[in-house]
């Protein structure tokens, strides 16, 4: 049976650090991804944050310039993924604002968790996240 | 004026070559009148045309003209300068045969008379570089050798249908043109030294040697043999014979400037580069415009590490022969040598330009292309290297692949066992990017960067916390 995910932004993230802690748990996701055999949902705000993330960690290790680099390649490998229709993106509009919100207000989420949260709920399906806020405050399914 | 002509005839009939001074009773004017030809000096086209064609009908009215021919000895024919006196210019011999009185000659003389037009057709075709034209004609100046029945005349058409054949470099069909040559006439020097060449051409260094050793043996003043026996030895690694070779050739012709060039290449390939160059020096001051004497002048200089002179040599070469795919190599060298990586580079474009099949320029590129990638990411310049990476990506890709691919990876690997510690640091970069950009799936692209990012992610910092620390601010 194919897999349908939401997928948070450290889950992501996780997926281009080989020695994340998270990373054998992603890898085996993507490489389903890779086989048809799953399909990933995303906010437009995830690809955004694991970019944002990318070079901010990377740039006092190797310096701005080749830190904006590996976030360009990260932003491009997600971008193929999404033109290859692997990953389907959910853009933050009027209905999801509305949404999201509510769901902060119920879950006493932060903003950016309830924005990501709502695609999951809005899906009905599980949300793949490893941040313990929203695992322990989110009320929709769990992966 | 029809007795002065008249005259001159007799005399070329006897074999004596005639000139008369103000024929026609054009003070300018000069007509020659020899056994096979005519040739007029006028002071326009017009009247030299004029006098030709009285040349030619007084050449004709004399009986010998026929007999003149047929007693030619043939073998000698086969040398072109021999060939040239003998013959003229093509334009006497179609007229010779179209003349009324050649059309009434007997079958066999017109035979004769035919084979020499069509051979000196072929000769100009031959020296104004239109060799399929050239061979036509000498194809059908055999078949008139043919069914003449003449021996030595087959093997001199055959020698020059070889040699025409050559020239389109269409050397394996050449060679049995010169065997068949050499059946018939096993001794002429030129072809023995024609098909050496073919060999030479295809690699057969040791049996191109021996038809080279066979020529001098025929004609021990043969310079031009003595050059490419030279060059044969020299394929053989045999440079000390070589240079013998080329000693040679100089005696015997110190105005040619290939005899001269040629030894100091020798010289070169035994490491003798400042005796070399006084030999290319020697070269270009007899051919000023010899191209191959500026880039193997540049080449020596370079060994010599006199850079700024050796680039001004490869300069001129370009100048002379813009489409010299080793002279902008070796200019490109020599730029890069001097640290002039970006004008490198694009004497290397011209190189790869001119010679898509030649392994050398694709690589000289891509080194060109490291070299400008390890600046950029020595200044911090992402977006040069990674421009960098991209053109050496796409070099990679290039028209013939096998070929370029395999110069860009010996290339890669080659460069970077020059590279100093701190230079690896950066090229290190330079290969991630390089590697990255080649890989088109986006899977695989993701496992090498996933790895690639690992290997930098800072300890300790984990991805739920570096998105964590962004949600709160």
């Amino acid at each position: 049976m194919k897999k349908d995910l939401v997928m948070d932004s450290d889950a992501l993230l996780g997926a281009f650090i080989e020695g994340d802690e998270h990373h054998p748990e992603v890898v085996q996701l993507i490489q389903d991804l890779e086989g048809g055999e799953a399909l990933l949902h995303i906010s437009t705000l995830v690809p955004v944050e694991v970019c944002a993330a990318v070079v901010r960690k990377l740039r006092n290790k190797i310096g701005d310039r080749a830190a904006e680099l590996f976030a360009k390649w990260v932003k491009k490998n997600i971008e193929d993924w999404i033109n290859a229709g692997k990953l389907r993106l959910y853009p933050l509009d009027g209905w999801r604002m509305d949404k999201a919100g509510a769901i902060a207000i119920r879950d006493k989420l932060k903003g950016a968790d309830s924005v990501i949260a709502e695609v999951a709920e809005e899906l009905e399906l599980a949300l793949l996240t490893f941040d313990k806020e929203i695992l322990k405050r989110f009320k929709g399914k769990n992966p | 004026m029809e007795e002065v002509g008249r005259k001159a005839a007799e005399k070329a009939a006897k074999g004596i070559w005639a000139k008369i001074k103000g024929a026609l009773g054009i003070g300018e004017a000069e007509l020659e009148v020899s056994e096979k030809g005519i040739r007029a000096r006028a002071p326009s086209v017009e009247k030299a045309k004029e006098l030709v064609d009285y040349g030619v009908e007084t050449l004709l009215k004399l009986p010998q003209t026929a007999e003149l021919l047929s007693r030619a000895d043939k073998k000698e024919l086969e040398d072109p300068v021999v060939r040239r006196k003998k013959i003229k210019r093509s334009e006497d011999a179609q007229r010779l045969l179209e003349a009324p009185r050649v059309k009434a000659l007997p079958y066999e003389e017109k035979l004769l008379f035919s084979a020499f037009a069509f051979i000196a057709y072929g000769d100009e075709s031959f020296h104004s570089q239109a060799f399929p034209e050239a061979e036509k004609a000498y194809r059908q100046a055999y078949e008139f050798a043919q069914e003449l029945g003449d021996k030595p005349l087959q093997a001199i058409c055959l020698n020059l249908i070889g040699a025409a054949l050559g020239m389109q470099a269409e050397h394996e069909k050449a060679l049995p043109c010169f065997d068949e040559a050499v059946r018939f006439e096993p001794d002429l020097a030129y072809t023995w030294h024609n098909k050496g060449i073919a060999l030479d051409h295809l690699g057969r260094h040791k049996e191109a040697l021996a038809c080279f050793d066979e020529a001098v043996k025929l004609k021990p003043d043969f310079a031009e043999a003595w050059i490419n026996k030279g060059a044969a030895l020299g394929e053989l690694e045999q440079d000390k014979e070589a240079l013998a070779c080329f000693d040679e050739a100089v005696k015997l012709k110190p105005d040619d400037a290939g005899a001269w060039y040629n030894k100091g290449v020798a010289l070169g390939h035994l490491e003798q580069y400042k005796e070399a160059l006084a030999y290319f020096d020697e070269a270009i001051k007899l051919e000023p415009e010899f191209a191959d004497a500026w880039i193997n002048k540049g080449i020596a200089l370079d060994k010599l590490e006199q850079l700024k002179e050796a680039l001004a040599c490869f300069d001129e070469a370009v100048k002379l022969k813009a489409d010299n795919a080793d002279a902008w190599i070796n200019k490109g060298a020599a730029l890069g040598e001097l640290g002039q990586h970006k004008e490198a580079l694009a004497c290397f474009d011209e190189a790869v330009k001119l010679k898509p099949d030649d392994a050398d320029a694709w690589y000289n590129e891509a080194v060109a292309l490291q070299r400008l990638g390890l600046e950029s990411i020595g200044s911090r310049d992402m977006k040069g290297a990674e421009e960098r990476a991209l053109q050496l990506v796409k070099l990679g890709k290039g028209p013939d692949k096998d070929i370029v691919a395999q110069a860009v990876r010996e290339a890669m690997r080659e460069f970077k066992e020059r590279l100093s510690r701190r230079e690896l640091k950066f090229f290190d970069e330079f290969e991630v990017m390089f590697t990255f950009l080649a890989i088109e799936d986006p899977f695989e692209r993701w496992r090498f960067l996933k790895k690639e990012i690992g290997k930098r992610w800072p300890k300790g910092v984990s991805a739920v916390e570096a998105i964590r620390e962004q949600r709160e601010g």
